[in-house]
């Protein structure tokens, strides 16, 4: 589905981080517009989920502005955001399915609290999300009774149950094994091709970048390096760490000097003679 | 969405044209106008006419599944006219996500009542698994074919019986004070005082000093080990364990029984002689009683096997205590919630356990005794 030009995701000057002092990303400039599957890319440690986290409403920002749907997400009072996010799906990285409910309870939970829809059209609301995500029959079982795949599906369809505008995804293959990784990514460009639905990734994994993402937006360094297209960044040598991400080139070891080393044990030979 | 129905009588059809959008929020309507047309015997067809559909959603493609099945049961039909490219695509796309199943039927009260006594007898077999598996290994741990892990049994015995010394003690010197008064009050009356010497002592020895200890670590110790270990279940850190070759029982559930195996008889003598001490205090104190008179009395009273009876006891509660709360705690399955039933279950199980128990010696003890 081609995205519009309606921007869904504002964030202007935006700084994340836990310390006011040790902001995590700074300068944050980005717009996403509705329909896009954007992907959050950068190594371990670049921000990518914190910055996730504000974005979903979990972590006030140290600095700047953050609009979701057009509203500022911050400036709301808590019902205001609760309602917004109503609109929004969130995809954890674990599931975070809850352990004691079954599967079919964890998936309506949205449909309950927020809808006066009747028990037959839920569970028929689940049992479609749960077949669109490629699960079947297995609503009635705990999530640690289904495997790790099976469990991100079911995030997934409970994260799609109310068909939102946006969802957020942390991590979404990540210890997935590559068929099935290929297989969630699959499932999440049907959703957005079927709701229309925006979508942003937080990833490293560039399989899935490849076959998922329109935009790429590359965090190193505590700021955005680029945004662009996977073919467009992945030739940018002139930004050597989005370089080096997509080429999956390590930078040079710093290595223990061997001079020093010898330096500070001191040197026997010349002592003996 | 407003929903206008035409009918068709002479080919029992009814159109429903709908108008606006099929939504979250316009969901409720259309479904229970769908069951009232489901109802209708006239009714054999259901057209819906698409002509006047804003926005679907997944509730709305939804309710006209449901409508269908429900259509289909009665030997209906449903008909969808007048799609536009969009709807028609969602709707294939979602009714392309698998068919309805016939919800699963539902047990009879006999299926219930068998499939409840089938997961007792498992419990039951669970349970008595691990009490073999337990006593097998501290067999082994005797004998030295076997060893606890390093600093396990000291750091158990710390955390359920020493951190509970002062509030034993507390409780248990309170209890001798209570007694005291109650029963020394009353046998004042016959001149008879001096035998709250006697009632103090037995009841504190016999009875109280091992229910009290029990009880109290039934609710302090015995939550906390089914906490534990419910939360290094759910975690798979049990599994972690197996994984590694390490015995779940040795490394787990040994420690704990015999931690509470040593600490209880230990803090139940304790809880005994400090029940005497109030006793003692209350007596001396306020019911005019010699202190040489009180201790002679309660020499006479008690025997050794006063004390080896409440110490018996004793160790037959800790096991009650640790047993139970290994098994509900390694048993669990499900999340955070479970950890939370599994610490009451076994906190409950193990004080109706423990006074069953005591119930038993005290019945055994009165029949060897007398009989």
């Amino acid at each position: 589905m081609a995205e519009s030009t309606e921007v869904v995701i504002e964030c202007r000057n935006l700084a994340v981080g836990y310390a006011p002092e040790e902001p995590v990303l700074e300068d944050v400039e980005i717009a996403i517009h509705r329909g896009e599957i954007a992907a959050l890319l950068g190594g371990s440690g670049s921000g990518k989920s914190t910055l996730l986290k504000t974005l979903v409403g979990l972590l006030p920002p140290l600095g700047g502005d953050v609009r979701v749907l057009g509203e500022r997400l911050y400036d709301l009072s808590d019902v205001g955001r609760a309602e917004l996010l109503r609109r929004t799906g969130m995809l954890f990285q674990y599931g975070a399915l809850f352990g004691s409910r079954s599967i079919l309870d964890n998936v309506s939970l949205p449909l309950r609290e927020h809808t006066s829809l009747p028990e037959p059209v839920i569970r028929e609301m689940v049992r479609q999300k749960l077949a669109l995500v490629g699960i079947e029959g297995l609503e009635s079982r705990l999530p640690a009774d289904v495997s790790g795949g099976q469990r991100k599906r079911v995030a997934l369809a409970r994260a799609a149950i109310m068909d939102p505008e946006i969802i957020f995804c942390d991590e979404p293959s990540a210890g997935l094994d590559p068929v099935v990784a290929a297989g969630l990514d699959r499932t999440l460009r049907r959703l957005q091709e079927l709701f229309g639905m925006t979508m942003v990734a937080v990833t490293h994994e560039l399989e899935s970048i490849k076959t998922l993402a329109d935009r790429v937006i590359m965090l190193a360094s505590g700021r955005v390096q680029a945004i662009g297209t996977v073919a467009e960044l992945s030739g940018r040598e002139d930004l050597p760490e989005v370089y080096r991400f997509f080429h999956r080139i390590p930078p040079e070891p710093a290595g223990v000097s061997n001079s020093s080393l010898l330096a500070s044990l001191g040197d026997g030979d010349q002592e003996g003679g | 969405m407003t929903a206008r129905v035409e009918h068709d009588r002479e080919n029992a059809t009814a159109i429903l044209h709908l108008e606006g959008h099929l939504d979250f929020a316009r969901t409720r309507a259309f479904h229970d106008q769908l069951e009232g047309l489901a109802r209708q015997d006239d009714v054999r067809r259901l057209v819906l006419d698409f002509e006047g559909v804003g926005r679907l959603d997944s509730a709305g493609i939804a309710a006209i599944s449901v409508a269908s099945t429900r259509f289909a049961e009665a030997g209906k039909r449903v008909d969808i006219r007048n799609l536009e490219a969009s709807h028609r695509a969602a709707l294939d796309l979602m009714s392309a996500a698998g068919h309805q199943r016939t919800p699963d039927r539902e047990a009879g009260a006999f299926e219930r009542l068998g499939a409840r006594a089938a997961n007792a007898w498992g419990q039951l077999t669970a349970l008595a698994e691990l009490v073999v598996d337990a006593v097998y290994t501290m067999g082994l741990i005797a004998i030295r074919r076997r060893r606890l892990p390093k600093g396990a049994l000291t750091e158990q015995a710390v955390r359920t019986g020493v951190d509970a010394l002062f509030i034993i003690a507390l409780l248990s010197f309170l209890l001798g004070l209570i007694l005291a008064f109650q029963s020394a009050f009353h046998l004042a009356q016959f001149g008879a005082n001096i035998y709250a010497a006697n009632l103090v002592g037995l009841a504190m020895t016999r009875e109280f000093g091992p229910m009290m200890t029990g009880i109290m670590l039934a609710g302090r110790s015995g939550s906390a080990i089914a906490a534990e270990l419910a939360t290094m279940t759910v975690q798979e850190e049990v599994d972690a364990l197996r994984t590694m070759g390490i015995d779940p029982s040795r490394f787990l559930v040994a420690p704990r029984i015999l931690a509470l195996t040593i600490v209880q008889p230990a803090l139940t003598l304790m809880s005994i002689f400090v029940g005497l001490l109030g006793g003692f205090l209350i007596s001396t104190g306020f019911m005019d009683i010699s202190a040489s008179a009180y201790i002679s009395q309660t020499l006479t009273a008690l025997g050794m096997n006063d004390f080896v009876f409440g110490l018996v006891k004793s160790v037959v509660f800790a096991w009650i205590i640790s047993v139970t709360a290994c098994f509900t705690g390694l048993q669990i399955r499900g999340g955070a919630s479970a950890v939370g039933e599994a610490t009451t279950r076994a906190v409950v199980a193990s004080i109706f356990l423990i006074i069953v128990a005591d119930s038993v010696f005290a019945t055994v003890s009165t029949l060897v005794s007398h009989g």
